[in-house]
């Protein structure tokens, strides 16, 4: 991809500030002790609930803990969120999704069945019932998610699969005596994956929603880490005398959310344009 | 001169009809040898060049019968793995639309690289220069420049080249054009055909080549065979083809040619158009259409001999003969 490079000149604007702001976010979640000037644990009964100030400048909690030291660090477990709770599903997904698209007939029709029965059932409440057998925690919530996401991943790129099986060069593959496995993987795959990357963007915007949710519910992140759905479920009772607590966390998902949905943007943008 | 490839009595059906595509199909086509195929839109003859090829794509297509020996070998019941070494090695096949038939996301160097990879043992360096080399061969300008492109940096007429390069890498013995210039302009056609004849002469390959343009098939071929829905209608040499043409449908395709030379007339045109395959008529296919049809058409005529290698599946053939 050696023509890449040119054009980094012309790169959608979307796709740099979503980059940039998802760099800036994976530094603070890398290295949080370096940015965070209170430990998120530290307890300081003295500062209870005390508002924005010089001192902390997102206020204290009701156990007196920095909001401002306890949001950067949250930036580790949140963005671990958002990467492992789609890793699994984007590169399962893609897989089954390839081959089954390659395939066709009644692989397809059966994998068809199975997505049609999973997407019966809403996300949220399919991962909620598997986390409630499995247990509560971070670990059960990615196998949740992990197997229930998939589905989508592997319709997305099963359509496109399909399309692109039906074009002459994947003929003009198997004309050159190239195996199937190479004819999908190789061929097909590089031109079927881009909705599933850019869905994958979007997606981890969506897993650290479903993360915070889970959190918030008690089924994910546990009390006492520092994990914005966490937070903002700490500041719940609190909201009408200390906002700060629960709008903090709130404001760091939505920018969050919002880099990953730009470099989506971008990246649909850049690899529409590379056809 | 013995065949290289032997195809007889090839059939290919599609599911739920009645009357099969391509009914019968028998040819051959000789070492250093170009076989032209000639028909109109939807006669069979891309279907038979994919069927040859192994890439009819099934349901709904099938083949219902026949063989095919390509080098002593039947193409019909070689396991996949040893089908797989033929294909862009000993026989090769360049694709109607060069447009689609390059991997968009992959450059034009990586795709020649891995055709020739894939069927002989060397290293990519080797296999690079070898692209170099193709590239070269088939008249690519700046080819260093070019091995490092996408494919939608490339012309048309480049991109056939690029096609032409890939199935030529491996030196085929049988090389399978199904149309290879119709989406390009005509001074591009005309450039790509002289390529792939010169291309063809030095390496001594067979070629089967399927048009629906005459002129190209006077310009290339040595043999020719007529194909009217799924049938070999006439098949002989290019010039009792083109001189002493005996099939009705045969005729017909002459006379519609546009004379540069000349009274003008208005173009003859053959009346009415190819049966789809339900209402595809009992005996000779053509009969609905023919003008010399009676009512021994009914029952289909056979391939028959009138002149040493030209053969014709008419009743009233030899026309001279038995007009008089």
């Amino acid at each position: 991809m050696s023509h890449i490079p040119r054009r980094a000149l012309s790169l959608p604007r979307p796709l740099l500030l979503g980059g940039a702001i998802l760099l800036a976010s994976t530094l603070v979640a890398a290295f949080p002790g370096a940015v965070a000037p209170y430990d998120p644990l530290a307890m300081d009964y003295v500062n209870l609930l005390a508002p924005p100030s010089a001192a902390h400048p997102f206020g204290t909690d009701n156990f007196g803990r920095d909001v401002l030291s306890r949001v950067l660090h949250a930036y580790t477990i949140d963005m671990q969120i958002a990467l492992f709770a789609t890793l699994f599903p984007f590169v399962f997904g893609t897989l089954v999704g390839a081959v089954v698209g390659y395939v066709g007939g009644t692989p397809e029709a059966v994998f068809g069945r199975v997505v049609d029965a999973v997407i019966t059932f809403p996300f949220l409440v399919l991962v909620i019932a598997i986390v409630s057998v499995l247990g509560p925690g971070l670990g059960n919530m990615y196998i949740a998610i992990g197997v229930v996401g998939w589905v989508f991943y592997a319709r997305i790129v099963a359509a496109e699969v399909k399309v692109q099986t039906r074009l002459d060069y994947a003929d003009a593959g198997r004309a050159m005596g190239y195996t199937h496995a190479r004819i999908v993987f190789r061929h097909l795959l590089p031109n079927a994956i881009t909705p599933a990357v850019v869905y994958w963007m979007t997606d981890m915007a969506l897993a650290i929603l479903l993360g915070s949710s889970l959190g918030y519910l008690g089924l994910g992140a546990q009390p006492p880490a520092a994990e914005w759905g966490v937070q903002i479920a700490d500041g719940k009772n609190f909201m009408a005398t200390a906002w700060w607590i629960s709008v903090f966390p709130g404001i760091a998902i939505v920018i969050t959310g919002l880099g990953f949905s730009l470099l989506g943007d971008g990246l649909a943008e850049v690899l529409r344009g590379r056809r | 001169m013995s065949a290289l490839l032997e195809v007889r009595d090839l059939s290919i059906a599609i599911a739920g009809a009645a009357r099969p595509l391509v009914d019968h199909v028998s040819f051959d086509v000789a070492a250093g040898e170009t076989l032209c195929i000639v028909g109109e839109s939807g006669c069979g003859k891309s279907l038979t060049a994919l069927a040859l090829m192994g890439l009819l794509s099934n349901p709904p297509l099938r083949r219902t019968g026949g063989t095919a020996r390509f080098r002593d070998r039947d193409l019909f019941e070689l396991p996949p793995r040893e089908l797989r070494d033929l294909r862009g090695g000993e026989m090769a096949m360049i694709f109607q639309e060069p447009m689609t038939s390059l991997n968009p996301a992959l450059t034009v160097g990586d795709q020649i690289v891995e055709a020739v990879r894939t069927h002989r043992a060397c290293s990519a360096a080797e296999a690079r220069d070898r692209a170099l080399e193709m590239l070269r061969r088939v008249r690519i300008p700046a080819p260093e420049k070019r091995l490092g492109e996408h494919p939608h940096a490339l012309s048309g007429g480049m991109r056939q080249r690029a096609m032409i390069a890939m199935a030529l890498a491996n030196d085929p013995a049988l090389l399978i054009a199904d149309e290879p210039t119709t989406a390009l302009d005509v001074t591009v056609q005309a450039q790509v055909l002289d390529l792939m004849v010169t291309l063809q002469r030095e390496s001594g390959a067979g070629m089967m080549l399927i048009t629906h343009d005459l002129g190209v098939v006077a310009g290339l071929a040595d043999r020719v065979a007529v194909m009217y829905a799924g049938r070999i209608v006439e098949t002989g040499p290019v010039a009792a083809i083109f001189d002493d043409p005996q099939h009705p449908y045969t005729l017909g395709l002459i006379r519609s040619i546009p004379a540069l030379s000349g009274e003008r007339r208005r173009l003859a045109t053959v009346p009415g158009t190819v049966p789809t395959a339900a209402a595809m008529p009992p005996g000779c296919r053509f009969a609905p259409r023919c003008p010399f049809a009676g009512p021994d058409c009914r029952a289909a005529p056979p391939l028959a001999e009138i002149t040493p290698g030209h053969r014709v599946a008419c009743h009233r053939a030899p026309i001279e003969e038995k007009a008089a």
